[in-house]
């Protein structure tokens, strides 16, 4: 095992002590490659934790340049950044926090194309997307490279997360959802509107299931679905099983190959520059 | 009695998390009478074509935790009923 430096020993000083880290873990840390794809909301807060933490490799995947009305949320922006790809503002933060961690850019837009090459480099993708279309993108293209997909999701004040990862034996984005929502169904924030601590609190839920399936400890939420109201600060814990007739991750899938999900969800031209088309 | 909770996408339009109400018979009867209760707003979210009892595939019902998919089970009285929306905000 590599030794950890003596300037690492400061820097994770606090986490080192942690039965459940040690070097050992901190190591593992070090060593992991996690994408974030979406930098907005969700994936804001988690670029600062797992840059902090010392995630070794740092995927930041987002199309989109930083607009004033991402700051209320988008917490790894700031005001000087107005106008910037949001991939070069958030690696600068994350530099900031901590120079070690490798930062790898894909200022783009995720679809059939490009999901199998760049999600095959890394071990962890993290759902950070704002839209149907890229998380069934996320989820088949997970399942078929056999990786974990951390899913949050958010509208007003409610949120969910999971993770999905059926070769370990749980579902998929599709057992969950086999059938998307017509267009409409539930508006985008513009129109709903959302507070930023909402996706910061969803955010540390995905970033510290990222931590966990990293250290491989405590309890990751495969098979179970965390959906919580910060209004009435409560949550709740459903079981998820894998849906034996699911087309992807089932006993005879009939997927083997990424799909147009624009089709799939019935919308043109209305997904974010996370996944999809133009905002 | 039977609880009824209202997560994500479903809250907002009921306008409250949670309801307990005395129910025995099938879970269609019991959606029935929720929107019976809340209006055009849920009948509109639960079925295709309102008056025609079609769910919708998209909502997320579930009874003692397990997902019914489409099923309609015969309640005893004292579950625990949880429906949502799939959500995509991030």
């Amino acid at each position: 095992m590599k030794k950890l430096t003596q300037d690492q020993h400061s820097r994770y000083s606090r986490q080192l002590v942690l039965p459940e880290v040690q070097p050992e873990g901190q190591q593992k840390i070090l060593e992991a490659k996690v994408l974030l794809v979406g930098l907005g909301g969700l994936g804001s807060p988690q670029a600062l934790y797992l840059a902090a933490a010392g995630v070794g490799t740092l995927g930041l995947l987002d199309g989109d340049r930083v607009d004033l009305t991402n700051l209320q949320r988008q917490v790894v922006h700031s005001t000087p950044e107005v106008g910037s790809l949001k991939v070069d503002s958030a690696e600068r933060r994350v530099k900031g926090i901590n120079p070690e961690v490798g930062v790898l850019k894909h200022p783009v837009r995720i679809d059939p194309q490009n999901a199998m090459d760049i999600l095959s480099g890394y071990d962890i993708i993290v759902d950070c997307t704002d839209n149907f279309p890229a998380r069934y993108l996320l989820s088949d293209a997970c399942a078929l490279l056999k990786k974990p997909m951390v899913h949050g999701a958010i509208y007003r004040f409610q949120g969910q997360a999971t993770v999905f990862y059926p070769s370990q034996g749980g579902p998929c984005y599709r057992c969950l959802f086999p059938v998307p929502p017509p267009p409409g169904t539930v508006p985008p924030a513009a129109e709903s509107g959302v507070m930023g601590v909402l996706p910061g609190l969803v955010g540390m839920i995905q970033a510290n299931e990222v931590v966990k399936l990293i250290l491989e400890k405590g309890q990751p939420l495969i098979g179970r679905l965390l959906l919580c109201d910060v209004m009435a600060m409560t949550f709740q814990e459903v079981s998820l099983k894998k849906d034996p007739a699911c087309p992807m991750c089932g006993e005879n899938p009939s997927i083997h190959t990424l799909l147009d999900y624009e089709a799939f969800c019935r919308v043109r031209g209305e997904t974010s520059a996370a996944g999809g088309g133009p905002r | 009695m039977v609880r009824v909770c209202f997560l994500s996408g479903v809250k907002e339009i009921v306008g409250h998390q949670e309801i307990q109400l005395p129910h025995c018979g099938e879970l269609s009867e019991l959606l029935e009478e929720l929107c019976n209760r809340y209006g055009q707003g849920l009948r509109c979210v639960l079925f295709e074509s309102p008056g025609q009892g079609q769910r919708n595939p998209w909502v997320k019902i579930l009874v003692n935790g397990d997902d019914i998919k489409g099923k309609d089970p015969r309640l005893a009285g004292d579950e625990t009923i949880v429906l949502f929306l799939p959500i995509a905000g991030g």
